[in-house]
């Protein structure tokens, strides 16, 4: 099965955290901070990570990423693609 | 060996001030500010806010509040106005601006000092304001614009005035004069009548955590130390100044960090990490706590809600040079008042249900464990635990009624004793573990929250009295979120009653969910079964899942 890309798990991201689309500036959603726009709080981004995880097969390790950049829409969707591909800090599941 | 004392928050911020006069005391989004730097804006606000109450004219303020978040100008504020001689009312301009308004008026603070963060929430608080205000502008608030904007509050900045006459040095003639007794900072917590409790903490309550605190765990000013606590949290005091005392670095904790500060911890090089322990449950599930990736740090304290044993033996796993204690406290004994030192090979038969201890009272303070029949329980027994000594607080600001049912003498006894609520039991060795609370009183997130409040705002949001919220899952009086019940028809618009419930309470507080029911369990008594609700929640969940 083909690793899944990046837009493929950022749509997921969106489907998932169902106020990220309404909360995201009109450039788009990829640089919405989840935790700082209130689409999430702590224990709803680990559930988000879980979601994910589960979706997609994968286990996301997020090591030493910066928070900055993994609470973004897209920072997280780099993070977990990279994962997929196999290049992440993290296993493939 | 002469003992270590101070005389009160500033007193123990100036100390180091005069030693250390170089030395980093802060650093926060990413800038540095040394003792001497960060007196000097200290300073100038505090000659700011005197001048501007002496131009108001009136009564000399007790409190004042500051409105700012995780930034150079919050910190500022907080010794600006222990400077003045004056106790702090933190204000968060994340919170909802219904509840910042009714904190602002409970207060009856007449000045306001700004943060620029703070400038959207501001303009609210101004807008509605049921009394004319002295806001104080800190740098990268235009005083100019608000003043032409809102004609009926007065406006100042540390900087007007002769700027070249500005004091750089706190007056430590005043700082010796600050009495014990008046307020050092102003709190409030999750009041059972829907209004949230202030609490006043005085400087020699506060003055008295310090003293104890600094020596017994050996602080250095070579140690740095995390702020990972809102500065609404009591344990914020802790934070700033335990660390100031110590003539150590502070070291502000940006808000999305605080989920996952491992990376920061060893980018900051911390020394000493202070949080709510289920930060350790978040690094777990997002992988970054990993053995021995934390060596810097020497001291790691938690404090706000449970340590499960699992969570203990992880983070010193991460952390193997450092010593881990759980310590315990509610803001009426100010900060903290028991500790128990985590030792995974000889102390874990102690853990109760898989929860740390919450261990032994500080040796400077008294504490009892009441039974239900009122006398004082034998070891092995559960009961309240009751607090006295001088870091017990005096009572609730502006409610006698709730500071006779809580703080309490007895029979021949002259002390003054705070009730918990807290149910604990000691075992052989006179150490503590946490049971529960007494009546509904919950953490959420480590946050306290009385959940006769949220059912309060959930009856005032639905118009109907048939309205209960529930902590959920709970386990030892910890819960992740908090759920609502309402006796209502299907086709009732629950998302619409949740978003004014966000309108008024903080995030933690809001309900994740509205279960619509027919009837409400009732319990023995005839009384609505709260448990019985709780028990539900995860069914429910399922179901509409």
């Amino acid at each position: 099965m083909p690793s899944p890309s990046y837009a493929e798990i950022r749509d997921f991201i969106v489907s998932a955290a169902p106020n990220a689309a309404a909360r995201a500036a009109a450039g788009g959603v990829d640089d919405l901070h989840l935790l700082n726009a209130g689409v999430v709080d702590s224990l709803g981004f680990v559930n988000l990570l879980a979601a994910i995880e589960e979706r997609f097969g994968i286990e996301i390790d997020l090591g030493d990423a910066d928070p900055d950049e993994f609470l973004t829409v897209g920072g997280l969707a780099r993070c977990a693609a990279a994962v997929a591909r196999g290049d992440g800090a993290a296993h493939g599941g | 060996m002469s003992r270590y004392s101070v005389a009160s928050l500033i007193d123990a911020f100036c100390q180091s001030a005069d030693r250390y006069p170089e030395r980093t005391a802060l650093e926060v989004a990413g800038q540095s500010f040394t003792y001497a730097d960060l007196e000097a804006r200290a300073a100038a606000l505090a000659s700011a806010l005197l001048r501007a109450e002496g131009a108001a004219g009136g009564e000399a303020q007790p409190v004042v509040a500051f409105l700012g978040y995780r930034s150079l100008g919050a910190y500022v504020s907080v010794l600006g106005v222990l400077a003045a001689g004056k106790g702090y009312v933190p204000l968060n301009p994340n919170f909802p601006l219904a509840r910042t308004r009714t904190m602002l008026a409970l207060s009856r603070c007449a000045t306001l000092v700004a943060s620029p963060e703070a400038a959207e929430v501001l303009h609210g608080v101004l807008a509605d304001a049921p009394r004319p205000l002295t806001v104080i502008c800190l740098e990268g608030l235009d005083a100019g614009t608000l003043r032409a904007a809102y004609p009926r509050h007065r406006f100042a900045t540390p900087c007007d005035g002769d700027s070249a006459a500005a004091p750089t040095r706190i007056d430590r003639d005043a700082v010796a004069r600050v009495s014990p007794d008046g307020t050092a900072y102003l709190l409030f917590t999750s009041g059972s009548t829907g209004v949230p409790k202030g609490v006043p903490v005085s400087h020699g309550n506060a003055a008295s955590y310090v003293s104890y605190v600094v020596p017994r765990y050996g602080f250095a000013p070579t140690d740095r130390f995390s702020q990972a606590f809102d500065m609404t949290f009591d344990l914020s005091v802790h934070d700033m100044f335990v660390c100031w005392a110590s003539g150590a670095a502070l070291v502000s904790v940006p808000h999305a960090a605080v989920m996952a500060p491992a990376k920061l911890i060893r980018d900051a090089r911390l020394t000493v990490w202070f949080s709510v322990p289920s930060v350790i449950m978040f690094m777990q599930r997002l992988r970054t706590l990993r053995p021995a990736s934390l060596p810097d740090l020497r001291i790691s304290l938690f404090c706000g809600e449970p340590l499960l044993e699992r969570w203990a033996d992880a983070w010193q796993q991460a952390a193997p040079n450092s010593i881990v204690e759980n310590v315990y406290g509610p803001t009426e004994a100010t900060i903290a008042i028991s500790h128990y030192r985590w030792d995974p090979v000889r102390e874990r038969n102690r853990c109760a249900n898989g929860v740390v201890p919450i261990g032994t009272i500080f040796a400077t303070q008294t504490g009892m464990i009441v039974g239900a029949d009122g006398a004082a329980a034998t070891r092995g027994q559960p009961g309240e635990l009751w607090l006295s000594g001088s870091q017990v607080t005096r009572g609730y600001l502006d409610n006698p009624e709730k500071t006779a049912q809580q703080f309490v003498s007895r029979a021949s006894d002259p002390r003054v004793w705070y009730r918990t609520g807290d149910m604990v039991v000691e075992d052989e060795d006179g150490v503590m573990q946490y049971l529960g609370r007494v009546d509904n009183q919950v953490q959420v997130n480590g946050y306290r929250v009385e959940l006769q409040e949220i059912d309060e705002v959930l009856r005032h949001a639905s118009g109907n009295d048939s309205a209960m919220a529930v902590a959920w899952p709970l386990e030892a009086g910890r819960a992740d979120s908090v759920y609502a019940f309402l006796c209502a028809p299907p086709a009732t618009d629950t998302a619409a009653i949740i978003r004014q419930c966000e309108s008024v309470l903080p995030g933690y507080m809001v309900p994740k969910a509205i279960f619509l029911i027919g009837d409400m369990p009732l319990n023995a008594n005839g009384k609505i079964d709260r448990a019985a609700l709780a028990r539900s929640v995860g069914e429910l969940i399922s179901a509409k899942s």
